[in-house]
C-alpha cells in the first residue's frame, strides 16, 4: 500500500510533534469542560456581582483563584487517570465510613446550593423576557426531572450548551467597554486586600464559584468515562491546566466588562443589570442575549449537578447508580436526585433579590469546597492509592498552601458571619 | 426451554438464600462475627489483659474453599502487627481472648492465596456472579462451622454501612442484604513482593500501568457468564478490575463483551492486561472481526 504523501514528505521532527499534538487533542475534553461548568448561572452572577460591587479589585484574586484551580483540577485528573475510579469510590475505599459519610454530607449540601443557584439563574433568566419566576421555575424543574429520568438527555444538553454559547460575547464586550487598561493591569498584578467583610464574602463567592466541589467530581469521573490511561496522562494534564485557565480567563473578561459597565454601583441587584454588560458589545440585543445564555447554563447545571451528587453518593454507599435503571431498582440514585431538584426549585421561589440568594449558595460552596479539598489532597498524597504517581514534595506543598489559605478565608468568613464581626 | 432468569430474580434468589442461611434469631447467632464491628476491639491474653486490638482478619482464599477458612487474626500492638491463628484464640463479637499457650507471629508475610478482609474486601467492589452485578461490601460474616471459623457471606445492604457510621455492636448485627461468599468474586491487590512484612509489601495496583489486581481462584462461576453479561459488569468497575474480569472470563465472553466497548476504552483496558491475555484477546478480535 502507498504511504500517504504527507507521511512520506514530512521530516520526522514535524511528525513526532503533529503526533504530540493530536495525542494531546485526542484526549482534549475533561478538564476543559469540567472547568468551564464553573461558568454556570452562579458563576456569571457571582462574577458580574464583582464587577459591579468592587469594579477591577477582585481580578487579583481572580489571579490566585486560577492557581489554585489549576492545582486542584489537575490532581483530580490524575486520581482518575492513575485510579480508574470516581472521587465517590475512592473516598469509600481510602476513609473510615464516618469520613465519608461526612464527605458526601458535604457533597450533597454543596450541591444543593448549586441546584438553588441554578433554578434562581432560570427564574433570573426568564424575568429578562418577562416571565415570573413563580411560572418559570416550576415548569424547569418538572422539565429537567423528566428529561433526565424519563427522556433523552444527550439532545437536549446540545441545545443548551449552544445556548451558553452567549457568554464568548464577554470578552468582546470587555474590550468595546474601553476599560481602564492601566487599573486592570494594576489589579491583575498588583497584590491587594481591602479589608472589609463585604469584600471577604464576595471573595468566598468567587473561590466556591470558581472551585466547585462539583467539578472535582465530574472531572475526576469524566477521565474515566474517557477512558484516559497513564499513558495519555501527558496530553490529559495539558487539557486539564489550559481549560482551568480558559475558564478562568472568560470569568475575569466577564468581571472587567461588567466593572466597566456598571463598576462601583454595589451588589449586583438583578440579572438585567448584569446584561448591561454586554451592551458595548451587541447593543439592545444585550438583555435577550444574557438572558438566553443565562438560561441555558442554568438548565444545563440544574441536571447535571444533582445527577452528578447521585452518582457520587450512589457509588460511594454501593447504591445501584445508572440513568438507564428504572426508578425501582435505583431509589437511592433517583431519591437523592429528585430531592436536588425539588429543594433548588423550592428554595429559588423564597421571596427576595434572586442576584443575592444565588451569590449566597456560592458562598455555601466556598465555605464547604476547602473541607471536601483536603479529601482530595490526602488522595493525591497517598502512594497506596497512585503509586509513584502521587504528589511530588513541591507540588505537595503548593497543594498545600492553596488548600490552608482557601480554608482559613472560608473559616474567617464563617466567624466573622456567625459572631456579627462584619 | 426454559428461559434464563433475569438479573432481577437472580438477586432475589440470592439474598433469600443468604437469609436463610444466616438466620441470626436462632441458634447461628452466637456462631457468626461481623467483621466490621470486630474491627478494632481488644485481644487479652489468658490472664484478661488486653495486649493489642483486631486490625485484620486473614482467610486463605484457594479454588477448594466456597467459603474461606480463617487463617489468621491480625492483631495491633504496640511495636507493630501480629498474626494469631484462629485455633490459638477464642473469638468472639466483643474480643478476642487468646489461649494460654498462644503464638504470635511477627511481621507476617501474606501468602499467595491470603486475603485480608478488612484491607482488601471491606468497602471494595466485588463481583457478584449470581445477581451478575457489582457490588460494595458493608460487612462481612464469619461463621463458626464445623471445619472453625470461615468467610461465609458479605453485607452489602445501606443499612448495614448505615450502622458502622454510629458505634460498633456487641452482638452481631442482623444481616440487611447478604450475599453467599460462594457467589463473590473479589479483587485483591497482587502483591509483588512475597517475602517482606504484609504492611510494608508493596503492590502493583497504585497507580501504576499493568493490572494490580486479581481476583479470586475459584472463578469458575466467572467462567460461566455470558458475553453480555460480562459487558453489564464492566460498566461498573474501574479500569484494574475491569482488567481482572476480562483475564479471569471465559475468553469467548470476553471478546464479546470487548467488542461491544468503543474502540478507545476498548484499547485502554486492553493495554493494562498482562502482555499474554492481551496477545491471547487481539488475535481472537482480529479473528472474529473476520
Amino acid at each position: 500500500m502507498k504511504a500517504p504523501q504527507s507521511a512520506v514528505t514530512e521530516r520526522p521532527g514535524r511528525r513526532r510533534w503533529k503526533a504530540r499534538v493530536l495525542a494531546v487533542l485526542a484526549v482534549l475534553g475533561p478538564g476543559l469542560i469540567a472547568a468551564n461548568a464553573g461558568n454556570d448561572a452562579g458563576g456569571i452572577l457571582t462574577y458580574a456581582s464583582a464587577g459591579a460591587q468592587f469594579g477591577y479589585r477582585t481580578l487579583f484574586l481572580m489571579v490566585l483563584i486560577t492557581v489554585a484551580l489549576v492545582v486542584v483540577q489537575e490532581m483530580c485528573s490524575r486520581l482518575g487517570v492513575y485510579t480508574g475510579e470516581g472521587l465517590g469510590g475512592l473516598i469509600r475505599e481510602q476513609f473510615s465510613p464516618r469520613a465519608t459519610f461526612v464527605a458526601m454530607t458535604l457533597l450533597l449540601v454543596a450541591n444543593a446550593g448549586l441546584t438553588v443557584s441554578e433554578f434562581a439563574g432560570v427564574g433570573a433568566a426568564m424575568e429578562i423576557f418577562g416571565v415570573s419566576r413563580f411560572i418559570s421555575v416550576p415548569i424547569a424543574a418538572v422539565f429537567v426531572w423528566a428529561l433526565t429520568v424519563l427522556g433523552s438527555y444527550s439532545r437536549a444538553e446540545r441545545l443548551f450548551m449552544v445556548l451558553t454559547l452567549a457568554f464568548l460575547a464577554y470578552p468582546i464586550a470587555a474590550f468595546l467597554g474601553h476599560p481602564n487598561g492601566h487599573e486592570v493591569l494594576t489589579n491583575l498584578v498588583s497584590p491587594h486586600f481591602p479589608a472589609s467583610h463585604a469584600f471577604l464574602v464576595l471573595a468566598v463567592a468567587l473561590v466556591g464559584t470558581t472551585i466547585t466541589p462539583y467539578m472535582q467530581f465530574y472531572d475526576a469521573s469524566a477521565v474515566v468515562d474517557k477512558h484516559i490511561t497513564p499513558a495519555d496522562y501527558r496530553g490529559e494534564r495539558i487539557d486539564s491546566v489550559t481549560g482551568s485557565i480558559w475558564s478562568n480567563i472568560i470569568s475575569i473578561f466577564i468581571i472587567i466588562a461588567t466593572a466597566a459597565a456598571i463598576g462601583g454601583t454595589g451588589p449586583l441587584q438583578s440579572a438585567q443589570q448584569a446584561a448591561e454588560a454586554l451592551r458595548p458589545a451587541v447593543g439592545p440585543a444585550a438583555p435577550t442575549l444574557f438572558a438566553a445564555g443565562l438560561l441555558g447554563a442554568s438548565l444545563l447545571a440544574a441536571s447535571v449537578v444533582p445527577l452528578s451528587t447521585s452518582y457520587a453518593i450512589a457509588d460511594a454507599v454501593g447504591a445501584p447508580r445508572s440513568v438507564s435503571a428504572k426508578l425501582r431498582q435505583a431509589p437511592l440514585f433517583y431519591g437523592i436526585f429528585t430531592l436536588q431538584i425539588v429543594v433548588g426549585a423550592a428554595v429559588a421561589l423564597a421571596p427576595g433579590n434572586l442576584v443575592a440568594l444565588v451569590v449566597n449558595a456560592q458562598v455555601l460552596n466556598g465555605v464547604i469546597t476547602p473541607l471536601l479539598l483536603v479529601y482530595i489532597l490526602t488522595l493525591a498524597n497517598r502512594s497506596t492509592v497512585l503509586g509513584p504517581a502521587k504528589n511530588g514534595p513541591i507540588f505537595k506543598a503548593v497543594a498545600t498552601v492553596c488548600v490552608a489559605v482557601v480554608g482559613l478565608l472560608s473559616f474567617v468568613v464563617l466567624v466573622q458571619t456567625v459572631f456579627d464581626l462584619g | 426451554m426454559k428461559p434464563r432468569p433475569t438479573k432481577l430474580e437472580k438477586n432475589h434468589r440470592a439474598w433469600a438464600v443468604s437469609r436463610k442461611h444466616f438466620a441470626l434469631n436462632g441458634t447461628l447467632a452466637d456462631r457468626v462475627i461481623s467483621l466490621a464491628h470486630i474491627l478494632g476491639r481488644p485481644v487479652r491474653n489468658s490472664a484478661g489483659t488486653r495486649i493489642g486490638r483486631v486490625s485484620d482478619i486473614v482467610v486463605r482464599w484457594d479454588a477448594g474453599n466456597e467459603h474461606p477458612p480463617v487463617t489468621g487474626v491480625s492483631v495491633k500492638v504496640r511495636g507493630g502487627l501480629a498474626v494469631v491463628q484462629p485455633a490459638d484464640a477464642t473469638l468472639s463479637q466483643t474480643e478476642i481472648r487468646l489461649r494460654a499457650d498462644a503464638r504470635m507471629e511477627w511481621r507476617p508475610v501474606l501468602g499467595d492465596d491470603d486475603v485480608a478482609l478488612a484491607c482488601d474486601v471491606l468497602d471494595r467492589q466485588l463481583v457478584d456472579t449470581s445477581g451478575v452485578q457489582v457490588v460494595r461490601a458493608a460487612d462481612a460474616y464469619l461463621l463458626n462451622g464445623p471445619q472453625g471459623w470461615e468467610l461465609a457471606g458479605i453485607d452489602v445492604g445501606l443499612l448495614s454501612f448505615g450502622r458502622r457510621l454510629v458505634t460498633r455492636r456487641s452482638a452481631c448485627p442482623p444481616p440487611d442484604r447478604v450475599i453467599d461468599w460462594a457467589a463473590l468474586h473479589a479483587f485483591v491487590p497482587r502483591f509483588t513482593d512475597t517475602t517482606t512484612a504484609w504492611e510494608s509489601a508493596p503492590t502493583t495496583a497504585a497507580g501504576t500501568a499493568g493490572s494490580g489486581l486479581q481476583l479470586g481462584r475459584s472463578a469458575a462461576q466467572l467462567k460461566e457468564l455470558r458475553g453480555p453479561e460480562v459487558a453489564a459488569l464492566l460498566s461498573d468497575l474501574d479500569r484494574y478490575q475491569q482488567a481482572a474480569l476480562v483475564a479471569s472470563a471465559r475468553p469467548s465472553s470476553a471478546v464479546e463483551a470487548l467488542r461491544q466497548l468503543d474502540s478507545d476504552h476498548r484499547e485502554a483496558l486492553l493495554a493494562v492486561l498482562d502482555e499474554g491475555d492481551r496477545a491471547r484477546l487481539r488475535a481472537m478480535l482480529r479473528s472474529s472481526a473476520r
